[in-house]
């Protein structure tokens, strides 16, 4: 019985911890004017007005604004289709297929990996 | 119970004849169009052809505008039925297995007959079918099937975003975008890449198969896939979201889910690009020696997987650029909509449903069982255990005789070398009538390796009757004959001739 409690706790700090790991964030700004809503008013405001990224998501209402803390520590609501959150967020990794190794009964063929060089 | 959906002519304020007239003179005399009224040749001269800044109005008003005065005829219901069977044997013939959901898939009907009605040109027949494969998105096929892999509702968060994509889809059948159907390489390749599938796939044992493990032969699947699939260009799939968004709005979505689909669309672009990553196609030229028919196995993979990373990375980069696109044009004409709340609920309620839940489970132990393959646990003995157990709980009840789910189980047998077991499996998915365009494949593949030639010819006959008299069965059945030494007829040397590049010439002849 104790083993099982002892597991329960631990399955619950581990589910605290992934949580945390999963905490959404703003990682990029898709336009250079973002719509955000202020006094229930749907408004345009530059990008870069809002603060520096990642920006933390406090929460997500029912038409997709996003509530953050603002650059003056006020709340803040930023409409969804406008920015790219962690999620959904992977770095690009736009270079072509190549042939990555060789020898001589196998080739290996694939596209290179995050971090690795692109040819020009 | 077959759900249909029709959206009915409705007569505009925009068709009101003078003030229609008006406008179309004054379209024509700025755009210099001739007066012929193809939506689509009237879409590209009016329009421009690289994008849709210079739109003075929503893009539904200028279509329907175009439509004025049109008389279309009423297709016959049992038209439209036997249209929607034959995009179906084409979407079997991509490897899609309908998925017998019917209460999930009335209510993506429901969804898609909400959107019609908001659309008052001519009488527009189309209908949701949904598939078992584990993809994100959606494809219109040319008679009007939207055909939804079952996996993309895995995805999606609300009856909005579903909204968005079915229309999306049904904007490329109202601008006849299958007329103009941009066939690539990929199609050129089609008999290729299914043959090759073929191969590598139906060796019995891993060592002597070309591709290395199960992980490479899904990658090479999705080439398969995408090579039979419609493919349109930028021009029309900006076009196809334009007038979704003006369906949607028409119908009472909220808009801008039609951007959350597109992120979504992005981001599943660039999950398949890391799959290939992780997963680099190793092929192993020995075995390549031995597959039964004659072709470059080496370069084909290398062009074909570099054309699949170049898609991918085309539709990861174009989904933000179409996304820019959809915001404009909703600040644009749109600035004051009414943002309804997204419809969560009852989006979940039909996931929820006992009837629906039930099958989705059946699908969460397939595609889980495939996750743990292609995550390498065929290298062990527990893991292909594991990945047959879940397996095992896929082949039940509904989906018994299920394509996408027997060639999963097919594909585990294999990898236990239980050979019998794997062939048992296509069998059982044959019983459905509505098996895959591979199951028949893999079967007669097997009967011919096994020298049991008529069997071959059973099931080559059994592929013409169900998906045609396409030309890729015309070097099997060449083969076939031959090897139980029957004449080959010269029409069908000819067309072998006709149809082949020069490594396969050979084969056609005696």
């Amino acid at each position: 019985m104790k083993k099982e409690i002892l597991l329960a706790a631990l399955l619950f700090l581990s589910n605290g911890a992934l949580w945390a790991e999963e905490r959404l964030e703003i990682v990029a700004f898709d336009d250079e004017v973002v719509e955000v809503r202020k006094n229930g008013k749907v408004i345009e405001m530059k990008a870069s007005d809002i603060g520096p990224l990642p920006i933390a998501i406090l929460s997500k209402d029912k038409v997709n604004f996003l509530k953050i803390k603002g650059k003056d520590g006020g709340e803040l609501w930023v409409s969804g289709s406008y920015v790219t959150t962690s999620n959904l967020s992977k770095i690009p990794k736009n270079c072509r297929s190549t042939v990555i190794s060789k020898a001589n009964d196998e080739v290996m063929y694939g596209v290179r990996g995050a971090g690795e060089k692109c040819k020009k | 119970m077959v759900f249909e959906v029709q959206a009915k002519n409705v007569k505009s304020r925009l068709e009101r004849p003078v003030f229609a007239q008006f406008l179309l003179a004054t379209i024509f005399f700025i755009n210099g169009c001739s007066s012929t009224l193809s939506v689509k040749d009237q879409f590209g001269s009016v329009f421009g052809e690289e994008d849709l800044t210079n739109l003075d109005k929503p893009l539904i008003s200028h279509l329907v505008m175009q439509e004025n005065g049109e008389v279309f005829d009423e297709m016959a219901l049992s038209l439209v039925e036997s249209g929607y069977q034959e995009d179906l044997v084409e979407t079997r013939f991509a490897g899609g297995s309908l998925v017998d959901i019917s209460s999930l898939e009335e209510y993506a009907n429901k969804v898609l007959g909400r959107l019609m009605k908001s659309w008052a040109g001519r009488t527009i027949h189309a209908k949701v079918f949904i598939v078992s494969r584990k993809d994100f998105g959606g494809i219109s096929r040319k008679n009007g099937a939207i055909v939804i892999p079952l996996g993309t509702f895995r995805l999606l968060e609300n009856e909005d975003q579903l909204a968005a994509l079915l229309a999306h889809e049904l904007s490329h059948i109202i601008l006849e975008h299958h007329q103009t159907d941009v066939i690539g390489f990929l199609g050129n390749k089609a008999f290729d890449i299914g043959e090759l599938y073929l191969n590598l796939s139906a060796k019995n044992g891993r060592e002597e198969a070309a591709l290395k493990d199960y992980s490479q032969l899904k990658a090479l699947d999705w080439v398969a896939h995408r090579a039979l699939i419609p493919s349109w260009g930028r021009v029309q799939e900006n076009e196809a979201d334009l007038l979704g968004v003006d369906l949607m709005v028409g119908a009472g979505f909220n808009a801008d889910a039609m951007v959350m689909f597109l992120k979504l669309v992005g981001a599943s672009a660039q999950e398949k690009q890391e799959y290939l990553i992780k997963n680099p196609v190793v092929i192993n030229k020995k075995a390549d020696q031995s597959l039964s028919l004659n072709f470059d196995a080496d370069s084909l993979v290398k062009d074909l997987f570099s054309v699949l990373d170049q898609e991918l990375s085309k539709e990861h980069a174009e989904a933000s650029v179409r996304q820019k696109k959809v915001r404009g044009y909703l600040k644009g004409f749109y600035a004051d909509r009414k943002r309804s709340d997204f419809n969560v609920s009852a989006y979940h309620n039909v996931l929820r449903a006992r009837s629906v839940r039930g099958v989705l489970a059946k699908y969460e132990s397939a595609y889980s069982a495939d996750e743990l393959l292609v995550s390498g646990a065929d290298s062990s003995v527990k893991g292909l255990n594991r990945a047959s157990r879940l397996g095992l709980k896929s082949v039940s009840g509904k989906t018994k005789y299920d394509s996408h789910n027997r060639l999963l189980m097919y594909e585990i047998r294999k990898r236990q070398n239980k050979q019998k077991s794997a062939i048992k499996n296509l069998e059982l998915a044959l019983k459905s009538g509505e098996a895959t365009y591979k199951v028949y494949s893999l079967l007669e593949a097997n009967a011919y390796e096994n020298k049991q030639y008529k069997e071959s010819l059973k099931y080559l006959s059994k592929m013409k009757e169900s998906f045609g008299d396409r030309d890729d069965l015309v070097l099997r059945l060449i083969r076939s004959k031959k090897s139980l030494g029957e004449p080959v007829s010269l029409s069908l040397k000819a067309r072998c001739l006709s149809i082949f590049k020069s490594s396969a010439i050979a084969q056609c002849l005696d």
